[in-house]
C-alpha cells in the first residue's frame, strides 16, 4: 500500500478550514488537536497524517489503524450550546460521514451506531472521537478515523466480520484526499443544521439510526439496559423500550445489537 | 409417490396457507417454530409443531437447513415445502432435502441453480428470445461509440456515472441528437464530483409497470401460464397492492408476456409453481426480463382467485409426480386456464405510514377483521392479545378482494379495509385506504412510481380510537379514583335517575321559543307583557346548582330530561342552562365543553328558551375583556342557541353593559339588562340605593334597547314588601316586561313573588323542588300550585313538574360529594348582603382557614368591608373582593381602623387591588378616596371603562396556537374558550385528547368508577354505542402500572394505566442551588466515569473534580475557586440530569 498523498492548498483553498497542522507521522491526532486547542489557535483548524502510530479510540480501545486510512481530527467552535446539543454533535459528525460516504459508494447501506461509529453494510467503517479541550467552552475536537484504502482481508476473522474499508466493498482504490475535501464539506454544512436547523437534522438522525428497532443491549458502568431500541430524542438520547418503559439514555456502550 | 406427511420450512400466514391445501389432500402437516414464535398461530395450524433453535435465534433457526432435516426425518416427514423468503431459494436446501429422500416442493435444484444467479439467468432469457434491460457492462470510451450502443438499446436511456450516487452525474437522453453534448456533461459533472470520468449506458424507461406471469410445470415436460399480475404499487421495491389480471394491458402485449415467460420456463425444463418477472414500459408497451421467482409468491393468492386454481395443492400434486392433466389438477391445456373478474390483494402491516413505514411493534390490543362475501384472508398472527416483535416482517394479513370488474374489486377491498380495528400498534390500512380512494389507482394507471410520485397517499387522516381512549379514563378513574371527589362525602346512589313517562305527543308542542322565532324580539317583548299567567324560568340546569352543588351538574344528567321538559313543561318562559360559573366549571372540573351541551340540549329541546348569565364586560370570566371577546362571545353563543341574555355589571355600572347590551340585540337575541338589587327600599334610612336610584337605572337600560327588564336580587335582600313596591313603581315607569330573580337564603322569598306577581310582575325565577330553596331559587313546584286558583294562574301542569321534580330529586343523590352544609341565614343577612353563591363559598373558604367558629364575626366584618368601600353592589366578581378582604381582615385582626390609618404595610388581595384599582368598573359615587390612597398605595385608579384601553384580542394568533394544541383548525367557540380561559382551556383540550370526552358517562361511574360486573353504555356519536363491561383490574407491573380488563360490545379489551399509589418512591436528585458556590452542580445530563476527588480533599482553583460522559463525549468538571470538599454525592456509574447536586465544598 502507497502512503496517502494530500493536495494540503487544495484542501484549505476548497474547503470551509482556516489552518492545517499535517505531520508525515503522529501518534494521534486527537491528542495533538487536544494540546492546539487550549491555545488560542484559528478554527476550524485540520490536524492530519497520512501514518497515526497509536490513534485513541475512547477509553483502553484503540482505533485500529494502518497505512491507507483517513485519520484526521477537526478543531470547531460552534456557537455556544447548551451541553446536550453540544454532545449530540458525534450523531451529526456521524450523518456527514454516512452522507460523504453515500456518494463513493452508492449501492452500500450506510447507518449510524449510535453515539460515535458509522457503519457500512452492516460493519464498522469509521469511528469518531470528539473530546473537549476546555470545559467551560463549546469548543470541539472531532477526531475522525475513516477505513478507506487499509484492506482488511488480512485482518483476523473477529475483525473481518465486525469492520470492513472501502476499498474492501468497492473493490478498487479510492482517493482519500477527495473523500477528505467531501468530509469537510459534508461536516460545514452539517454543523450548520446542528446550529440552525435542528429539527431537519433529527429526521436525519432518525434515518440513518442502525439501532433503530433491533434489541439491544446498553452497557452504563456495568449496568445494562437491554431492550427494542425505539430510535433516537430531539437530544440525542438513545431510547430503550424495555418492555414496561421507555428509558432514555444519553451514555453507555452498545455491546449487542 | 404420495405425500403422508409434509413439513413446512417456513412460519406465519404462508406456512398455514400450505397446511390448509396439504390437508384439503389428506396429508399430515408439521410446523417448526422458533421460541419467539411460540404463539405464533401457524404453530397451532398444524398437526404436529416442532421447535427449532434456541432462544435468541429468531431468524437463524428457520435458515438452519440441518435441524430441519433432522427434525424432518425424526418425525416421519416426506415432503418439505418451503414457502417463500427463508431457504426456499436456496439450491443447498433442495439437495439436503433430496439427499435425505424428502420430496422438495419445488422446483429441482438445476432450475434452481440455473435461475439464482442473476447473469445466468439474463442469459437464459437471450437464448429464450426474451428481451433484457439492456446496457453496457464497461465504460463507454466515446461520444460516438457511445452513440452506437445507445441506439441499440434504443432512447431514452440514461447516462450513469461510474462511482455516482444520489443522482449526481446521471442524465436522461431521450434523443440521438441530444446525446454528444449530454454525454459530455455527463463526463465533466463526474469528474468534478467524484474524480473519475466514467460513465455508463442504460436503457431507461421512464413510467414502468411491474408485471409478472404465474407459471406451473410438472415433471412431465408439461408447463402452463396462469395468466399476469400487475405488482406495479411498490414503495422501495416492496410491493404493496397486486392485481390479477393487470388493468388496461392490451391483449397483445399479455399474450406476448405469457409467451415469453413459457418460453424461459421451457428453456430451463421448469417444474412446479414459479413467477417470471417482467418491467413493461407504460408508454410502448415495450417488456423487459427482471427475473425468474422459483418459489410460490406472496401474491399467489390473486391468481387463485381470478382462475379458481389452487396454486398450492397444484405444487403438492406435482410433487408427487401427477400431471397437470390429471383430474385432481385439471389443467390438460392452456384453454383450461380462464380468468373470471379481478381480484386485489393488500398487504396490511404494522407499518406506520406517517413515520416513513417504520414497523411497529407490541402488544395488540384490539383486533377486528374484515369479513363477508368476496374476501379472502390469509393471517399470520393476527388476533387480539398478539405480540407483533421486531426479528420478522410486519405483515399482520394479506386481504384478498375479488369483483366483476376491477372497480367493483376496489370498493370491495375499501369496505374490507375499513372494517379491519387494529389497535396497540400502527398498521398501514389508512394508507391503503388513500391508495385505494386514489383515481390513478382505479384508472388502472400506476406505475412503479406511483406511491413515491403521489404524497397526497401519506395525507391519513386523523385516527379516532374513541374506545381506547374513553377506557383508559374509566380504567384510571379504576385504579387511581377521580381527583374531583377525593376526600369528599360519598354518594351512595349507582341506580340510574328514572326519567318521568310522558306520552310522545305527535310533535313537539308550541312553546315560547317558536313565538320568539315567529315575531322577534321587539314584538315577543310586547307578547309577554300581554300574558296574564305568571311566567316562570327554571334554574334547575344552571343557577339552582350552582348554588346548591358548586355548579358541578354534568351534561349526561342534564341531557337525559331534556327531552322530557320540551313535552312536559313547554309552558316555561325559558331555562336558564348556561353562563356563570357553568362555562369554567364545565371545562375545568368535568372535563367536558360548554358549548356541546348546549348544542345537544338544543336539539333535545326546540320550543323553550334558552337563557344565560352574561357577566357584561366579564362575559363567562371573571375579569374584563377587550369588546372584540365579549362582540364574539355573544355572537357564538347565539349562533348556538342561546336566546335569551340576562346581562348585567357587578357595580350597575352603565358603560360597562353597554358593549355587551349592543352585541346580544345584534345578533337578534332577546336582551335582559339587570338591575342588581342591594341595600334595602323600605328603609327610609338607607339612601343609596333607593327607588328612585332603580328607575332610574331601569330608564337608562330601557334606552339602550333592552328587551325585558330583569331585577336580580343575588343575595336574596328584596323583602316581600319591597319586591311589590318595585315590580309596581317600575311598571309605571318603564315599558318592559320585568322579570324577577331571587335566592330564597332567607327563607320567604316565595312571598317576594307572589307578592310581585298581584303587580303585574310578569316572569319569576324559581327552582325545581330538590333543587330549590336555601341559597338557590324558591321552590317552582309549590308556586306554581299556590298560585292555582288566583288570576295569575300558571299554565303549568303542576303534575308534571313534579314528575320532572322527581328526576332531580334521584340526581341530587349522585352529587352527595358537592353538598354545602350550610345552615338558613338568619335576619342578619339584611346587614352583610352576602349573595347566595358566594354566602356557600364563602362558609367553605372558612372552614378551610379554620375560621368557621368565627363565621358570625366574618358575616359582620364582611358587612364592615362593605361600608369601608363606600356600600358597593355585591355580586361576582365584586362580592368575591369583598370576601377575600372579609377573610383577611378576620385572619389579621385588622379593623377597618386599621386599614384607614395604614400603620401597618399589608398586603392586599389581589381581587381587593383589582376592585378598588377601578378594573372591576365604577360604583355609584365612586370609591372612597382615602381607602383607595391606603389599599393603592402610589397606585393610580383606573377611572373609564377598561376594556376601552385593553388592546383587542388577537383572534389569528389564537387560533395559530391552537393548531398545534389540538392538530387540528380550532373552531371560533374553541378560539374564544381559549381566549377567555387559556390555561383551564389547554387542560381540557389535553385531557380529552387522552381520554376522549366523557360526558357520555354515567354520574356514578364518571366519579366512582365500575365495579367488576357492571355494564353501561356510552353513546359516542349518534347511532353508535360502546357496551363497556367491567372484569377485573390486574396486579401492579413492576413499573407500577396496572392492566385493566373489559368486554367493549361483547369482545375482551384491556388497557394499562399507571397505579399512581404505586409510583416507584424514589429519592429525587438533590439540585445545587446555582447562587451558592460551595455547591457544584452538573452542567449537562450523561453518567459520571471518574471521580477524581474525596471528601477532605483541598482542592485549587481549575482541579479537574470528576468528569461525566454523554454520547462517548467526555466533559471535565473542574473547581471554580479553591476549597476543601465536604461532601462527594456520587460515584463512578452514577447518571445525573442537568443540575444535580454533586459535590459540596466546606
Amino acid at each position: 500500500m502507497n502512503k496517502q498523498t494530500f493536495d494540503l492548498l487544495g484542501i484549505r483553498n476548497e474547503t470551509f478550514l482556516r489552518e492545517i497542522s499535517y505531520h508525515d507521522e503522529l501518534e494521534s491526532t486527537n491528542s495533538t488537536a487536544m494540546k492546539l486547542a487550549v491555545d488560542d489557535c484559528d478554527s476550524p483548524l485540520l490536524v492530519l497524517t497520512p501514518c497515526q502510530t497509536s490513534g485513541r479510540g475512547r477509553g483502553t480501545n484503540t482505533w485500529w489503524s494502518t497505512d491507507g486510512a483517513l485519520t484526521f481530527s477537526l478543531i470547531l467552535d460552534l456557537p455556544m450550546l447548551g451541553p446536550e446539543r453540544l454532545s449530540s454533535f458525534s450523531l451529526t459528525v456521524g450523518l456527514a460521514i454516512c452522507q460523504t460516504l453515500e456518494q463513493v459508494a452508492p449501492l452500500a447501506d450506510l447507518a449510524i451506531k449510535w453515539p460515535n461509529d458509522v457503519y457500512m453494510n452492516d460493519r464498522k467503517v469509521c469511528g469518531i472521537l470528539i473530546e473537549k479541550p476546555i470545559p467551560t467552552e463549546s469548543r470541539l475536537v472531532v477526531g475522525i478515523g475513516i477505513n478507506v484504502n487499509n484492506s482488511l482481508r488480512q485482518a483476523s476473522d473477529e475483525l473481518r466480520t465486525a469492520a470492513t474499508s472501502l476499498i474492501d466493498e468497492l473493490g478498487s482504490e479510492v482517493s482519500a484526499n477527495q473523500i477528505l475535501i467531501q468530509c469537510l464539506h459534508q461536516i460545514e454544512s452539517r454543523m450548520r443544521d446542528h446550529v440552525h436547523h435542528q429539527q431537519a437534522l433529527l429526521d436525519q438522525w432518525r434515518a440513518y439510526c442502525l439501532l433503530t428497532g433491533r434489541s439491544i443491549c446498553l452497557d452504563q458502568h456495568g449496568h445494562t439496559i437491554s431492550g427494542l431500541c425505539r430510535g433516537i430524542d430531539g437530544d440525542g438520547a438513545l431510547l430503550i423500550d424495555d418492555g414496561t418503559s421507555v428509558q432514555r439514555c444519553v451514555s453507555g456502550s452498545v455491546t449487542q445489537f | 409417490m404420495k405425500i403422508n406427511k409434509l413439513l413446512v420450512a417456513n412460519r406465519s400466514e404462508i406456512a398455514t396457507r400450505v397446511f390448509r391445501s396439504a390437508s384439503e389432500l389428506g396429508i399430515r402437516t408439521v410446523a417448526i417454530y422458533t421460541y419467539e414464535d411460540r404463539y405464533a398461530l401457524h404453530r397451532f395450524k398444524a398437526d404436529e409443531a416442532y421447535r427449532v433453535g434456541s432462544q435468541g435465534e429468531p431468524i437463524r433457526a428457520y435458515l438452519d437447513i440441518e435441524s430441519i432435516i433432522h427434525v424432518a426425518k425424526k418425525h416421519g416427514v416426506d415432503a418439505i415445502h418451503p414457502g417463500y423468503g427463508f431457504l426456499s431459494e436456496k439450491p443447498e436446501f433442495a439437495r439436503a432435502c433430496e439427499a435425505a429422500g424428502i420430496v422438495f416442493v419445488g422446483p429441482p435444484v438445476s432450475v434452481l441453480e440455473s435461475l439464482g444467479d442473476k447473469t445466468t439467468a439474463r442469459q437464459i432469457a437471450k437464448r429464450a428470445g426474451v428481451p433484457i434491460l439492456g446496457g453496457t457492462d464497461s465504460a463507454i470510451q466515446s461520444a460516438e461509440s457511445g452513440l452506437e450502443t445507445a441506439e441499440k438499446l434504443g432512447f431514452p436511456i440514461i447516462l450513469k456515472a461510474a462511482h455516482g450516487g444520489g443522482g449526481r452525474g446521471m442524465r436522461v437522453v431521450h434523443a440521438a441528437d441530444e446525446f454528444a453534448s449530454q454525454f459530455e456533461q455527463a463526463q465533466r459533472e463526474s469528474l468534478s464530483a467524484f474524480g473519475s470520468d466514467e460513465i455508463f449506458i442504460e436503457k431507461f424507461i421512464s413510467r414502468a409497470r411491474h408485471i409478472e406471469v404465474q407459471l406451473l410445470g410438472d415433471q412431465h415436460g408439461n408447463l402452463l401460464h396462469l395468466r399476469e399480475r400487475d405488482c406495479s404499487v411498490q414503495r422501495r421495491h416492496q410491493k404493496v397492492v397486486e392485481i390479477a389480471p393487470a388493468p388496461n394491458l392490451p391483449e397483445k402485449v399479455r399474450d406476448a408476456l405469457c409467451d415469453a415467460a413459457l418460453a424461459i420456463g421451457h428453456e430451463v425444463g421448469y417444474q412446479n409453481a414459479g413467477t417470471v418477472e417482467f418491467l413493461v414500459d407504460a408508454d410502448t408497451n415495450q417488456f423487459y426480463f427482471i427475473e425468474v421467482n422459483p418459489r410460490i409468491q406472496v401474491e399467489h393468492t390473486v391468481t387463485e382467485q381470478v382462475t379458481g386454481i389452487d396454486i398450492v395443492k397444484s405444487q403438492l400434486l406435482v410433487a408427487q409426480g401427477e400431471k397437470l392433466s390429471s383430474d385432481e389438477i385439471g389443467l390438460a391445456s392452456q384453454q383450461d386456464v380462464s380468468v373470471r373478474g379481478f381480484a386485489l390483494q393488500c398487504r396490511v402491516t404494522t407499518e406506520d405510514p406517517e413515520n416513513g413505514f417504520l414497523p411497529d411493534y407490541g402488544r395488540i390490543s384490539h383486533y377486528r377483521s374484515a369479513a363477508g362475501m368476496g374476501v379472502r384472508l390469509d393471517a399470520g398472527s393476527a388476533y387480539s392479545g398478539a405480540v407483533v416483535n421486531p426479528f420478522y416482517d410486519s405483515m399482520l394479513v394479506k386481504v384478498t378482494a375479488s369483483g366483476r370488474r376491477f372497480v367493483d374489486s376496489i370498493k370491495r377491498m375499501r369496505r374490507c379495509l375499513t372494517e379491519f380495528r387494529v389497535r396497540g400498534v400502527k398498521t398501514n390500512v389508512p394508507f391503503l385506504i388513500k391508495v385505494m380512494d386514489h383515481e390513478t389507482f382505479i384508472a388502472g394507471d400506476c406505475t412503479t412510481r406511483f406511491i413515491d410520485e403521489t404524497p397526497q397517499l401519506f395525507k391519513l387522516p386523523k385516527r379516532l380510537d374513541r374506545a381506547t381512549r374513553m377506557l383508559t379514563f374509566l380504567a384510571d378513574v379504576i385504579v387511581n379514583e377521580n381527583a374531583l371527589v377525593k376526600d369528599l362525602p360519598v354518594a351512595k346512589r349507582r341506580d340510574p335517575a328514572t326519567l318521568p313517562k310522558i306520552p310522545f305527543p305527535e310533535k313537539t308542542p308550541i312553546g315560547t321559543r317558536d313565538r320568539l322565532l315567529e315575531m322577534g324580539p321587539e314584538k315577543f317583548s310586547g307578547w309577554i307583557r300581554d300574558q296574564r299567567p305568571l311566567l316562570f324560568t327554571d334554574t334547575t340546569f344552571r343557577d339552582a346548582h350552582q348554588s346548591l352543588l358548586a355548579t358541578r351538574l354534568r351534561s349526561y344528567d342534564l341531557l337525559q330530561i331534556s327531552e322530557s321538559y320540551s313535552l312536559a313543561a313547554p309552558e316555561l318562559f325559558s331555562l336558564e342552562m348556561w353562563g356563570g360559573a357553568t362555562f369554567d366549571t364545565s371545562m375545568r372540573f368535568l372535563k367536558e365543553s360548554p358549548w356541546d351541551r348546549l348544542t345537544r340540549m338544543r336539539e333535545q329541546i326546540p320550543n323553550i328558551l334558552f337563557q344565560m348569565l352574561l357577566r357584561a364586560s366579564n362575559a363567562v370570566g371573571y375579569t374584563n375583556y377587550p369588546d372584540n371577546v365579549v362582540q364574539a362571545f355573544v355572537q357564538e353563543a347565539a349562533s348556538a342557541g342561546i336566546d335569551v341574555f340576562r346581562v348585567f355589571d357587578a357595580l350597575n355600572w352603565i358603560p360597562n353593559m353597554k358593549v355587551a347590551m349592543d352585541a346580544v340585540i345584534q345578533s337578534g337575541a332577546i336582551c335582559e339588562a339587570s338591575i342588581c338589587y342591594t341595600g334595602d327600599i323600605l328603609d327610609p334610612s338607607r339612601t343609596k340605593y333607593d327607588l328612585k336610584y332603580y328607575v332610574d337605572l331601569a330608564k337608562q337600560l330601557e334606552k339602550m334597547g333592552a328587551h325585558i327588564l330583569a331585577i336580580k336580587d343575588m343575595a336574596g335582600l328584596c323583602k316581600p314588601d319591597a319586591a311589590r313596591l318595585l315590580v309596581k313603581t317600575l311598571k309605571q315607569e318603564i315599558g318592559l316586561p320585568i322579570h324577577f330573580h331571587t335566592h330564597d337564603t332567607a327563607g320567604v322569598q316565595a312571598a317576594a313573588i307572589l307578592n310581585a306577581a298581584e303587580v303585574d310582575l310578569d316572569i319569576a325565577d324559581a327552582a325545581m323542588a330538590p333543587m330549590s330553596g336555601g341559597t338557590a331559587q324558591p321552590n317552582l313546584n309549590t308556586i306554581v300550585e299556590a298560585l292555582r286558583f288566583s288570576d295569575r294562574k300558571s299554565d303549568l301542569d303542576v303534575k308534571k313538574l313534579d314528575a320532572l321534580a322527581d328526576y332531580w330529586r334521584a340526581v341530587r343523590e349522585f352529587y352527595a360529594p358537592f353538598e354545602s352544609q350550610v345552615l338558613p341565614a338568619t335576619a342578619d343577612l339584611y346587614h352583610h348582603e352576602m349573595p347566595g353563591g358566594q354566602y356557600t363559598n364563602l362558609y367553605q373558604q372558612a372552614r378551610a382557614l379554620g375560621l368557621i367558629d368565627q363565621w358570625s364575626l366574618i358575616c359582620e366584618v364582611y358587612a364592615q368591608v362593605n361600608q369601608l368601600f363606600g356600600n358597593i353592589v355585591k355580586v361576582t366578581p365584586t362580592s368575591k373582593a369583598v370576601g377575600d378582604m372579609a377573610l383577611f381582615m378576620v385572619a389579621n385582626d385588622l379593623s377597618p381602623d386599621d386599614v384607614l390609618s395604614g400603620n401597618r404595610e399589608l398586603a392586599y388581595p389581589a381581587s381587593v387591588l383589582d376592585l378598588i384599582g377601578g378594573n372591576m368598573g365604577q360604583p355609584p359615587g365612586g370609591f372612597p378616596p382615602e381607602v383607595q390612597k391606603r389599599i393603592l398605595k402610589d397606585q393610580k385608579p383606573l377611572t373609564t371603562r377598561p376594556g376601552e384601553t385593553m388592546p383587542p384580542a388577537d383572534f389569528e394568533a389564537t387560533a395559530a396556537e391552537l393548531q398545534v394544541l389540538l392538530g387540528r383548525t380550532p373552531t371560533r367557540q374553541e378560539i374564544v374558550s381559549s381566549i377567555l380561559y387559556p390555561k383551564v382551556f389547554a387542560d381540557f383540550a389535553n385531557h380529552n385528547k387522552k381520554y376522549y370526552d366523557p360526558s357520555g358517562i354515567p354520574t356514578p361511574v364518571f366519579f366512582y368508577g365500575m365495579e367488576p360486573g357492571e355494564e353501561i353504555s356510552v353513546e359516542i356519536e349518534s347511532g353508535k354505542t360502546l357496551i363497556v363491561k367491567y372484569l377485573t383490574t390486574g396486579e401492579p407491573h413492576p413499573d407500577g402500572r396496572r392492566t385493566v380488563f373489559f368486554e367493549v360490545n361483547g369482545v375482551p379489551r384491556d388497557v394499562t394505566v399507571l397505579d399512581r399509589s404505586q409510583e416507584p418512591s424514589t429519592p429525587q436528585a438533590v439540585k445545587a442551588d446555582i447562587g451558592d458556590p460551595k455547591q457544584v452542580g452538573s452542567t449537562m445530563p450523561g453518567m459520571v466515569v471518574t471521580v477524581a476527588v474525596k471528601p477532605g480533599d483541598v482542592v485549587r482553583k481549575g482541579q479537574k473534580l470528576l468528569s461525566l460522559e454523554a454520547m462517548k463525549m467526555e466533559t471535565t468538571v473542574a473547581a471554580e475557586t479553591e476549597g476543601k470538599v465536604s461532601e462527594v454525592l456520587i460515584k463512578t456509574g452514577s447518571q445525573v440530569e442537568t443540575g444535580d447536586l454533586l459535590i459540596r465544598f466546606e
